[in-house]
């Protein structure tokens, strides 16, 4: 009886107690600066990428799933959209989101039709895209072009004092809550995490299910990195390093298993805004190495999977 | 229906070919590639060059091999490999000799690795994220140890060894990569090690009910690829006398799981098949020494390197469902 209270508590609220005491040490730390509109603002628009490739994260881990290529999906998006930036806003997500479609497929390919294990097909696909996103301009940066238009608007826009980066990332987190909750879709993906033998039994598509999701992650972690594209003005080859990580995390952290099956979608943007507060915790530090954010987010991860395991196991 | 089972039964056969030789037939038809096209490939400075570069490879996926095998996946091992050769270095600078410096070099990569395979185990952590968690963070602890900057090798001895060659032009790297080899293969095929990591790797839960010490296999098996991997980075630092800690080793884990899937090791776990990740480990370089003597852009080479992988899981996904 106790152990399920404690489950129950764990999967609930501890992501949003965690996220509500962090912002408390971290507005007492820095006395108001952490509080300050501009802080909260930039923040958040430095989050909205991560978080939105960690929704498509989501559904594949409740799938009991793995994604590890959502960072060099990004990364080749946001070279394609540098390169495509002279061609006006249409070209370049037409372009990048083809781009990231079709590396959804491939590893919604190699996942759902031909049975490969997901952590190591996406760790394969992982290498490949990092690679081709070198590879399409010689490992250097890329200078975009129409800075100041409407490409430009997509990641440093401004509505109504919100960063537009903020408003998508709210609409998908909004979205793949109601699809989580409302739809069958929502219902089948938390069946094949569930048991996934018995899924195929229910007569659920596993394999179509499947294929959507890793084409999904696909399309979202492309979209975040043709946003990143835009608010840094170029392409980078480097784009998305660490998403695997920081991605996994975020969803974790949210009180998703990592085993599948369990989880919310709201818990994605919970550990994606925690994580968004312990990196400006670090960056207001000052001197403190950039390593220490990969330290402390990888310490923290384990801490959330061992946490999980042994409430699990109780 | 006779010519569908017909052909099911071919592309079956060919799976298994492709299993068994698969390494083989890749490392010839690099050689004839090369031979064509790479100018200089047909001289005995070749074979020499490979057996250098091939050490530290080889020594990690030695240990990949058998982690592979228990079905896990060691993504920690081109960090363990920065931060112990990142510790060797600062001792090495800080007076201390060369012997001790590198027993406590080894030591600190045997107990990550036991510290991998205690939480793999006893915290049921999947390998995958407990090792790029473990990657990340030793990452970054080489880096804070260093201050971000490179260390040169203090101790010309080191050196001198890392660049020493037998008559003949022999690198020394050739006694390494043959006792790796050999240590390897022995307990692979003639200690009863093989035998459990391949129990465990196929059917973990039967390996458990028919009393295989499933603990201390998989503790030993990544305390294993820990050791080797600071043993690889010993060698690397002997042969570049330099520790660049954001650089170093970085990706190695890359070629050692290419080196052991092509090489036919199941990666859904199985019997670790040292020769074939031999072969794996000399195609992993023979790719690099074409693309470096090609004027192909490197990063090419991990493109190519992950579809290797990627090959290689689809030739092996048959093997357990």
């Amino acid at each position: 009886m106790k152990s399920i209270k404690a489950k129950q508590i764990i999967s609930e609220y501890s992501s949003w107690l965690a996220l509500l005491a962090l912002i408390l040490v971290s507005a007492g730390m820095n006395r108001g600066d952490f509080l300050s509109f501009t802080n909260i603002s930039n923040l958040l628009r430095q989050i909205s990428m991560l978080g939105i490739s960690a929704i498509g994260v989501n559904f594949i881990v409740i799938a009991g799933c793995k994604d590890l290529s959502v960072g060099g999906m990004a990364a080749v998006c946001s070279m394609i959209a540098a390169h495509l930036s002279g061609f006006g806003l249409p070209v370049v997500l037409f372009g990048g989101l083809l781009a990231a479609f079709a590396m959804g497929c491939l590893n919604g390919v190699l996942v759902a039709k031909l049975k490969i294990m997901p952590f190591i097909a996406t760790l394969g696909t992982m290498i490949a895209y990092k690679g081709i996103a070198l590879l399409l301009n010689d490992s250097k940066s890329l200078a975009a072009q129409d800075g100041d238009g409407p490409f430009g608007f997509l990641g440093k826009g401004i509505v109504l004092g919100i960063p537009f980066p903020v408003i998508v990332f709210a609409l998908i987190a909004v979205c793949g809550i109601l699809v989580s909750k409302h739809t069958r879709y929502g219902r089948a993906v938390y069946a094949i995490g569930g048991n996934e033998e018995s899924a195929v039994m229910m007569g659920i598509p596993v394999e179509r299910i499947k294929m959507i999701l890793y084409i999904v992650s696909g399309l979202l972690s492309g979209l975040g990195g043709i946003m990143i594209a835009s608010r840094l003005n170029a392409g980078i080859p480097t784009t998305g390093d660490s998403w695997d990580m920081y991605t996994i995390a975020a969803v974790v952290m949210g009180g998703t298993m990592i085993r599948g099956g369990e989880g919310k979608i709201s818990g994605a943007v919970a550990g994606v805004l925690i994580w968004g507060v312990i990196q400006n915790m670090i960056n207001m530090m000052g001197d403190v190495s950039s390593y220490w954010q990969q330290i402390i987010m990888g310490l923290i991860l384990l801490a959330a999977v061992i946490i999980q395991n042994t409430v699990e196991s109780k | 229906m006779g010519t569908l089972t017909l052909k099911k039964g071919d592309k079956e056969e060919f799976r298994s070919w492709a299993r068994k030789y698969g390494a083989i037939g890749v490392f010839l038809l690099l050689c004839v590639i090369n031979m064509i096209f790479t100018r200089n490939f047909l001289k005995i400075s070749t074979v020499w060059n490979v057996i250098m570069q091939m050490a530290p490879t080889m020594y990690i996926a030695v240990g990949m091999t058998f982690v592979i095998g228990t079905a896990g996946i060691d993504l920690s091992v081109g960090s363990i490999l920065a931060f112990t050769s990142i510790t060797l270095a600062s001792l090495l600078a800080h007076g201390w000799s060369l012997l001790p410096a590198i027993l406590v070099t080894l030591v600190i990569g045997a107990a990550i690795g036991c510290f991998n395979g205690f939480m793999v185990n006893k915290m049921r952590i999947e390998p995958i994220i407990l090792t790029i968690v473990m990657q990340m963070v030793l990452r970054g602890c080489a880096i804070f140890v260093s201050n971000g900057k490179s260390i040169p090798i203090a101790s010309q001895f080191l050196k001198d060894i890392g660049l020493y060659r037998f008559p003949g032009k022999v690198p020394v790297q050739i006694i390494f990569v043959v006792l790796v080899m050999v240590v390897g293969y022995f307990l692979a095929q003639k200690m009863s090690l093989g035998s459990y990591v391949e129990a465990i790797g196929v059917n973990a839960k039967a390996a458990k009910l028919t009393g295989v010490r499933f603990s201390a296999v998989i503790i030993l098996v990544y305390m294993l690829s820990g050791l080797l991997a600071s043993m690889a980075g010993v060698l690397e630092v002997a042969r570049s006398g330099a520790v660049d800690p954001s650089i170093i080793g970085d990706m190695y884990e890359v070629d050692a799981i290419a080196a052991v899937a092509i090489g036919g090791t199941s990666l859904n776990g199985g019997k670790p098949n040292i020769i074939g990740t031999m072969f794996g480990v000399i195609i992993m370089i023979l790719i690099k020494m074409m693309i470096n003597m090609n004027d192909i852009p490197y990063e090419l080479s991990n493109v190519v390197k992950a579809f290797i992988i990627l090959f290689s899981l689809y030739i092996q996904r048959e093997r357990k469902s």
